[in-house]
């Protein structure tokens, strides 16, 4: 008897196999049974993903009985009118070619809301803000009579805010302010000057820090200035030469020519992990033009040791 | 005509790896050069898979239910109501090749087979033991101390180490013990049609009914010297104090026992069997020279009898222990080894197709039956994990990059992930079973040992990764290098780890 049912299953299970299979591969390879045609056609899909998932699909303007993600399966080859619709957020569309065996991948779709929500993170007067790579989750905020200095938690629930210094007389004109690697201290630039601001932590007395704050001119104006990664030097770009600075040596003679440049209104972008610095430099070429060139100028303490080292090698 | 022999023998060696080696290479290649090829073998591999396990499923609850049926048949008083002459004078013989077990493995099982309701003046016990082993004669000693008077006769035997033409393997030492037990029937005046002879592993425990069962089918059988005599090996001897991977790939061993127990056609000897004795005589006894001794047995029989023989499922189990070691890794080590000595027993290709391409009485659509069951047995063992569970995942894997912007590229991950999950829900069915089997659980064991038993499970894919297909691929490949393996003993452990 049980030799009976188990040929029984056998036999079931060879049939099953070689129905199956022509079946699942068909579907998985994309083609479809055209019952009008008596013919196997091949189709193509369309893969569709949005941010915020959940969003109606039309195709075609027909509503189709599914939300995001969702693919569309057996879809004659051509073009297709796609839209996704989602309440309180603006509708999308896009036409969609559909090739036959091809699958059209749309998993990047932003869906924007109609009313975006606006969170207030801050609810004193504010003159500028400045928000530094170096320390991300805070803005550095200059108040509305620009003598002082603090930072507030970018996240709207932290209502955390705390001064960092205070009796500045911080101009109008501006040009740039940056957070020293360390995250104590800050430079802005205007004209010929920059000045080194201390920041002061909440538990630190503010007029001790205070009186550390200094400044440098130099004699031209200042194009643009960075922290070297130590943070206890600057490199000051002019439009006629780019300066070092050392914050350790306050005081005495410590800003250094580091390099003459001959343009007006120099490019420059610091590359703080590698102590690199790029710029832009106007010179003449052999056809007797003035040329801006785009130049690289190596800081690193490494690229400097190596100096070092060659300079030995030579000597010796 | 010996070079012709050599060639041949080795051609024969090469096959199984070669086949096995070619399918996953190809599936490999077709997965980077023809994607679409790949994607189209994988889903109907996948198909065939999940309607394989789907039937072999089936067989296992019928083979299951078969043995719950059987379970408290009292099989002695059935074979007396038989009123067959030969019943009084079948004489149980039971050789346990013992080759490190210490007394705590052995003892249990001598005392199990006293505990059987089988007249003890028809039984005949032969420990037999490695003269190689130092301990051996001291260990024979105080059993022979215990158990002398318990049988009809009790026999220690050493067997030498060294023999020409011998390899260090449970079969030499089994064929040693069994021409020993000769000199003892001769001795006595005993038929060797009057004897079942029984090959237990050392930790083999039989039930009380065992040798009733045996009878029974042996007095049914049609041609009784032309078959082996196979009960359904469970190991439940340590089964609760093993660690859970092992367990799970014992209880799977077990079940594919069951379900072969179904599938008349490939059942053949495996581990702890019965037969007669003159037809053990006739065959020239175990192979001295192979490890798989179990399932060779049956070939020879099979060809001795120019394909006349077959192999009786008894569903009565006899309880072994399950190898394990004092920490996962060596149990993985151990488990690794012991199925790679199972699956050894692919030597058994080369020796068939020899004898087969010789024979010339078994027909021809038999010998090529046999040879598929053989091949496909082994081959589906040394690829079907590997292909579940390393190349079928590629697609999902690799997908984006095989199949960039294709209708299949986008299908064949979610389509071989709902056949592979469909498969996995027959191991519900599995579960269920596997806890039909089990022996009580010991006192001291808390309630959570029963949870852990059942959630074993879940680590199903990941044995089937690890120890799936490797073993069976390692001794194939292995074969065909030539490089022979030699028997390596499984230690046996009880108690907690």
């Amino acid at each position: 008897m049980e030799q009976k049912i188990r040929a029984v299953l056998f036999y079931l299970s060879v049939i099953s196999f070689f129905i199956l299979v022509p079946i699942v591969l068909l579907y998985s390879f994309g083609y479809k049974l055209d019952i009008n045609r008596l013919r196997i056609i091949k189709t193509g899909l369309i893969y569709i993903n949005s941010t915020p998932e959940g969003a109606k699909v039309y195709l075609n303007g027909r509503r189709i009985n599914k939300t995001t993600p969702a693919s569309i399966r057996e879809l004659m080859p051509g073009a297709y009118k796609l839209s996704l619709e989602r309440e309180k957020y603006y509708s999308w569309y896009r036409v969609v070619l559909v090739e036959s065996g091809k699958s059209t991948t749309l998993d990047n779709i932003v869906l924007f809301p109609i009313k975006p929500h606006l969170d207030k993170i801050n609810i004193s007067d504010i003159d500028g803000f400045y928000i530094f790579p170096a320390d991300k989750d805070y803005a550095y905020c200059i108040s509305k009579d620009r003598t002082a200095i603090f930072k507030i938690n970018l996240d709207p629930k932290e209502k955390e805010a705390s001064l960092f210094s205070d009796q500045l007389q911080l101009p109008d004109n501006i040009k740039n302010i940056s957070l020293a690697p360390d995250k104590k201290k800050i430079f802005c630039f205007y004209a010929n000057r920059l000045d080194v601001i201390y920041l002061a932590d909440g538990k630190a007395n503010h007029a001790q820090v205070r009186r550390r704050n200094f400044f440098i001119i130099t004699d031209r104006r200042i194009s643009d200035a960075f922290w070297y990664s130590d943070s206890e030097h600057v490199v000051i770009i002019t439009d006629k030469d780019i300066k070092i600075y050392e914050l350790i040596s306050e005081g005495r003679d410590n800003l250094i020519t580091a390099f003459n440049i001959n343009n007006k209104s120099p490019r420059a972008l610091y590359d703080i992990t590698e102590d690199i610095l790029y710029f832009t430099q106007e010179q003449e070429g052999p056809d007797g033009e003035s040329h801006k060139g785009l130049y690289c100028l190596d800081i690193s303490k490494k690229s400097l040791f190596t100096i070092i080292k060659g300079i030995e090698k030579t000597v010796k | 005509m010996q070079d012709d022999f050599n060639l041949s023998k080795r051609a024969f060696e090469i096959i199984p790896a070669f086949i096995s080696w070619s399918i996953l290479v190809i599936l490999v290649l077709f997965a980077l050069l023809r994607p679409s090829a790949y994607a189209f073998l994988i889903i109907a591999f996948d198909i065939f898979w999940l309607i394989r396990i789907g039937y072999l499923t089936s067989l296992l609850s019928l083979a299951h239910r078969r043995l719950n049926r059987d379970k408290n048949k009292e099989w002695l008083s059935l074979c007396r109501k038989l009123s067959d002459p030969r019943s009084q004078n079948i004489y149980q013989a039971v050789i346990f090749p013992v080759y490190k077990e210490g007394l705590d493995i052995i003892i249990p099982s001598l005392e199990a087979l006293k505990n059987t309701n089988y007249p003890k003046d028809k039984m005949i016990v032969v420990l037999a033991f490695e003269e190689r082993v130092m301990d051996s004669r001291e260990k024979a000693k105080m059993l022979e101390s215990r158990y002398r008077d318990d049988f009809f006769a009790y026999l220690s035997t050493f067997h030498p180490d060294g023999i020409t033409g011998e390899t260090r393997a449970k079969g030499a030492n089994t064929t040693w013990a069994a021409k020993k037990l000769k000199d003892v029937l001769d001795h006595n005046g005993i038929r060797y049609e009057d004897v079942i002879v029984s090959c237990f592993d050392a930790d083999t425990c039989v039930e009380r009914e065992y040798f009733g069962c045996l009878l029974y089918h042996y007095l049914n059988a049609e041609k009784p010297l032309q078959c082996s005599y196979q009960p359904i090996p469970v190991y439940n001897n340590n089964i609760w104090y093993a660690p859970s991977f092992a367990r799970i790939v014992e209880i799977t061993a077990s079940y594919f026992q069951l379900v072969d127990s179904m599938r008349l056609e490939k059942f053949v000897t495996f581990s702890s069997h019965s037969m007669s004795f003159k037809t053990l005589v006739d065959v020239d006894y175990w192979p001295v020279d192979k490890v798989s001794d179990d399932s060779l047995i049956y070939w020879k029989a099979y060809l001795y009898f120019k394909g006349d023989y077959r192999v009786v499922p008894m569903y009565i189990t006899v309880s072994m222990d399950v190898a394990y070691g004092k920490n996962l890794l060596q149990t993985f080590i151990i488990q690794y080894r012991q199925k790679r000595r199972w699956a050894w027993g692919v030597e058994v290709f080369p020796y068939v197709m020899l004898n087969f391409k010789t024979d010339k009485v078994i027909p021809l659509n038999k010998k090529i039956r046999k040879i598929f069951q053989i091949l496909d047995s082994h081959i589906s063992w040394a690829t079907f994990a590997v292909i579940l569970t390393i190349i079928s995942p590629l697609a999902m894997v690799f997908g984006n990059y095989l199949f960039k912007g294709t209708v299949i590229g986008f299908n064949l991950p979610r389509i071989t992930g709902v056949l592979f999950n469909l498969a996995n829900i027959t191991a519900l069915s599995w579960i269920a079973l596997s806890l039909t089997l089990l022996p009580p659980k010991p006192k001291e064991l808390k309630f959570r040992a029963r949870i852990k038993i059942v959630t074993q499970w879940l680590f199903m894919p990941v044995i089937m990764t690890f120890i799936g297909s490797t073993p069976a691929l390692d001794a194939q490949t292995r074969l065909a290098l030539g490089r022979y393996m030699g028997f390596a003993y499984t230690e046996k452990k009880r108690g907690r780890v």
